[in-house]
């Protein structure tokens, strides 16, 4: 193929929208904007109504020569957002959530959190008998409560539970991907079955929820929010069990660059990491919890109940809205791996090379939109801000 | 290959028994069950605990009825036994005669790798899965070094990595250096991706990785002599660039399976690496200076040209750097010092979401997080990095 490629080569719809949405990426835009993304979803609109760089939209463009130049000549990186995204979803009384694996556990912890804030509560569940024990939990003065069988791995089913959704309460809010499945497999380990499920689960369904849910969200214009359940194991591979310690660091990754893509818009996105939540601690009633496990030994009668130190999945819960209402991208709870956390931050700063050879200029210029990301500042301003207390929620 | 294909490692090979026996051990919050379905019940002898009532899979979880530590709360675990003290020494320290294995090294950063590797002294396979560029790659590799093996391969078929493997084993004999460097870099956002661009990413940016190691890590235990286990993934994988989201996401999930493969390896002649570069010279082509013309075939219409070398670093010199991380068993090979300042911010937002409450109100809990609080591998990493190290030059021979 000849180098000479000042003519625009034949190409056909998929790869403009590539160019574009590169284009945007080397020559247009800094690591922020979504306004490429809104205009292709028809919302051009809604970018000039958020202040961000829209950029032109893509019929416009699509057909224009491409410039030749140097990566020296750039133009200077268009003006960031100066502070964190305000938080999307500020008021929850009235709005509908969608909590996956919702019948037991954390998840269960989220969904009664949410309807004591006053949203109506969709819980994901595909166990039946668990979702009749956890249907009672919820206070019968509360907004409504819809249950949705769903496998979060089924992309079609994710289509048909946005559908029941918006037939049952007209509009989706919050998404909270919360099921998760705790693998306790060495990845040195592991079949490849287990691997590609916990992939498929912990860390595709994100995708495949976005990919449902988000073309709605922006739509309504209200507001939206997109939560993951990760763990202290996705910060901190403190487990030996490296299926689930990848997989749940993939997902605080999937959520941090979520968090690039739609900063300018109105969705918020945030991680919940926590450490040691009462999971056993069935539905908080000191019960050992039946489901837990199928097949784990019961306790026999008349031993004593096992005492129970890690944190109320409710109060958990609790917590998960609290950073939703403020927008943290990280909801942690459990400061106690704050060490630990240091310790791996430390070790990769300490990987920084010496400079041996003199580094080019020129690639240091090249790389400046990517040697940074300000959502990371933005959000450590964010949280220096006072902040109402969990509880309040 | 089938699910069912892949056996557990005999137990006289399982050399991280140690590493697994100080997680695995009665009363972690593994449950004794994962020993005993792995045939390695005596350990939980030796940690002086009851074996499993007869349990498979299903394990007495912590403070349940038959772990001890029941009735008496997290509080009533054994102590932890100790760790190692300084990070895991290099396994592949001596590259010389040694055989390597490097995925999509018709090109590139891999094709960088590999002339690296074959200039330590390393005998060197190969991956790629156009004709065309490895034609024009070959010639790069000089003609005294030792042996080349090209192997055509896509990572993400699994019946293939153990064909390669076998290609490997009856050329040469023994593989003691994957590097997984293909890799997919696409320039798609999470919120806005075609399901089957997702799909081929994570297969090919995060999965490839653990097919790597289903495959080859029984070998590498079996010979037992050193050998690493190396991704290529990306300054991306540290921190976010830009509203790239599926490249992002799979090259921070991928960097997350090496340091947990650390953490399981930590105890065996396997070391593991993650590589994560920053600009690289790939539009140079192999090193001539002329544009890549296998890049602006693939170059989207109005995507910019570019013309002549880019200034990122050379392909050869970021292989070298590779290969100077493997023969230190570095967990991070971080090439480019100018994206830590924005690492640590990312760092730093991390450690600021901390809410900050009284100690005394997560006194209990914390006693029974004690073996998830920290991992390890991160202080000995620091320490290891402390010590003097040989310059990346020092690999050319």
């Amino acid at each position: 193929m000849s180098r000479n490629n000042d003519k625009p080569m034949a190409h056909d719809a998929r790869l403009v929208a590539e160019a574009l949405s590169r284009r945007q990426f080397l020559r247009a835009s800094t690591a922020v904007g979504a306004g490429g993304l809104i205009a292709s979803l028809g919302l051009g609109e809604y970018a000039a109504a958020q202040g961000s760089q829209a950029g032109a939209s893509a019929s416009g463009q699509s057909g224009a020569p491409a410039q030749s130049r140097g990566p020296g000549t750039r133009p200077p990186p268009p003006p960031e957002p100066t502070v964190s995204q305000p938080p999307p979803l500020k008021d929850l009384k009235g709005k509908v959530a969608y909590v996956t694996a919702a019948s037991d556990g954390i998840g269960l912890g989220i969904a009664r959190a949410a309807s004591n804030a006053g949203m109506k509560v969709v819980i994901g569940y595909r166990n039946e008998d668990r979702l009749k024990a956890a249907l009672p939990l919820f206070k019968a003065g509360n907004a409504g409560v819809f249950a949705v069988k769903h496998d979060v791995t089924d992309r079609d089913g994710w289509k048909s539970m946005l559908d029941q959704v918006i037939q049952q309460y007209g509009k989706l809010h919050l998404v909270v991907n919360n099921a998760g499945i705790k693998t306790l497999r060495q990845a040195s380990q592991a079949r490849f079955d287990e691997w590609d499920n916990a992939v498929a689960v912990n860390f595709t369904a994100i995708y495949n929820s976005v990919a449902a849910c988000l073309p709605h969200m922006m739509e309504h214009k209200e507001g939206g929010h997109f939560v993951t359940t990760a763990s202290m194991g996705g910060l901190l591979p403190g487990v030996n069990a490296g299926v689930y310690t990848a997989t749940k660091i993939a997902a605080v990754g999937i959520m941090e660059a979520l968090r690039v893509e739609l900063e300018t818009t109105n969705i918020g996105t945030g991680v919940f990491c926590p450490g040691g939540v009462n999971t056993d601690n069935y539905f908080a009633t000191g019960e050992d919890n039946p489901y837990h496990r199928p097949g784990a030994p019961q306790r026999p009668s008349g031993a004593p109940r096992p005492t129970f130190t890690s944190m109320d999945p409710l109060e958990a819960g609790e917590r998960v809205m609290n950073g939703v209402v403020n927008n943290d991208l990280f909801i942690l709870s459990h400061p106690e791996f704050k060490p630990g956390m240091q310790e791996r931050y430390d070790a990769i700063m300490a990987s920084t090379p010496k400079v041996e050879t003199p580094i080019n200029p020129e690639r240091i210029a090249n790389e400046v939109r990517v040697t940074r990301c300000g959502i990371y500042e933005r959000e450590i301003a964010h949280r220096k801000v006072k902040r109402a207390s969990y509880r309040s929620t | 290959m089938s699910e069912q294909d892949r056996s557990p490692l005999p137990p006289d090979l399982d050399r991280f028994a140690l590493e697994r026996r100080r997680f695995l051990a009665e009363g972690s919050v593994y449950g004794a069950g994962i020993l005993a379905s792995l045939g390695l019940s005596r350990y939980v002898v030796a940690q002086n605990a009851a074996p499993p009532a007869g349990a498979p899979a299903a394990s007495p979880r912590p403070g349940a009825p038959g772990a001890p530590g029941a009735n008496g709360g997290p509080g009533g675990r054994p102590p932890l036994p100790p760790e190692p003290k300084v990070s895991q020494a290099a396994p592949l320290h001596d590259l010389k005669g040694k055989v390597a294995y490097i995925t999509a090294s018709s090109d590139g950063i891999g094709l960088g790798i590999a002339r690296a590797a074959s200039n330590a002294g390393m005998k060197v396979c190969i991956g790629y899965r156009n004709d065309e560029r490895l034609k024009a790659a070959l010639p790069l590799f000089k003609k005294k070094n030792a042996g080349l093996l090209p192997i055509k391969h896509d990572v993400t078929d699994r019946d293939a990595w153990a064909k390669t493997l076998e290609q490997i084993k009856s050329q040469f004999g023994k593989l003691h250096l994957v590097v997984n460097n293909a890799g997919s870099k696409t320039g798609k956002r999470v919120s806005d991706c075609p399901a089957s661009d997702w799909d081929n990413a994570v297969a090919v940016n995060f999965t490839a990785t653990y097919n790597s190691v289903a495959v080859c890590l029984p070998h590498m235990l079996e010979h037992g002599e050193g050998s690493q286990i190396v991704v290529t993934s990306s300054m991306s994988g540290l921190l976010p660039g830009g509203p790239l989201g599926v490249y992002t996401a799979t090259k921070i999930a991928v960097v997350g399976l090496i340091e947990a493969l650390r953490v399981e390896l930590e105890g065996t002649t396997v070391g593991t690496s993650a590589f994560v570069p920053g600009g690289v010279n790939t539009d140079n082509w192999v090193g001539t200076g002329e544009e890549n013309p296998f890049r602006a075939a693939n170059r989207p219409a109005n995507a910019p040209v570019r013309r002549g070398p880019s200034p990122g670093m050379d392909p050869l010199e970021a292989g070298e750097r590779v290969m100077n991380g493997v023969i230190h068993n570095d967990l991070f090979i971080v090439t480019h010092p100018e994206y830590m300042p924005g690492t640590q911010q990312r760092f730093d937002a991390m450690l600021a979401s901390e809410p900050e409450e009284d100690p005394a109100s997560y006194e209990a809990r914390a006693k029974g997080e004690t073996r998830v609080l920290h991992a390890g591998i991160y202080p000995r990493e620091i320490v290891h990095r402390q010590k003097p190290r040989k310059s990346y030059r020092s690999v050319k021979v």
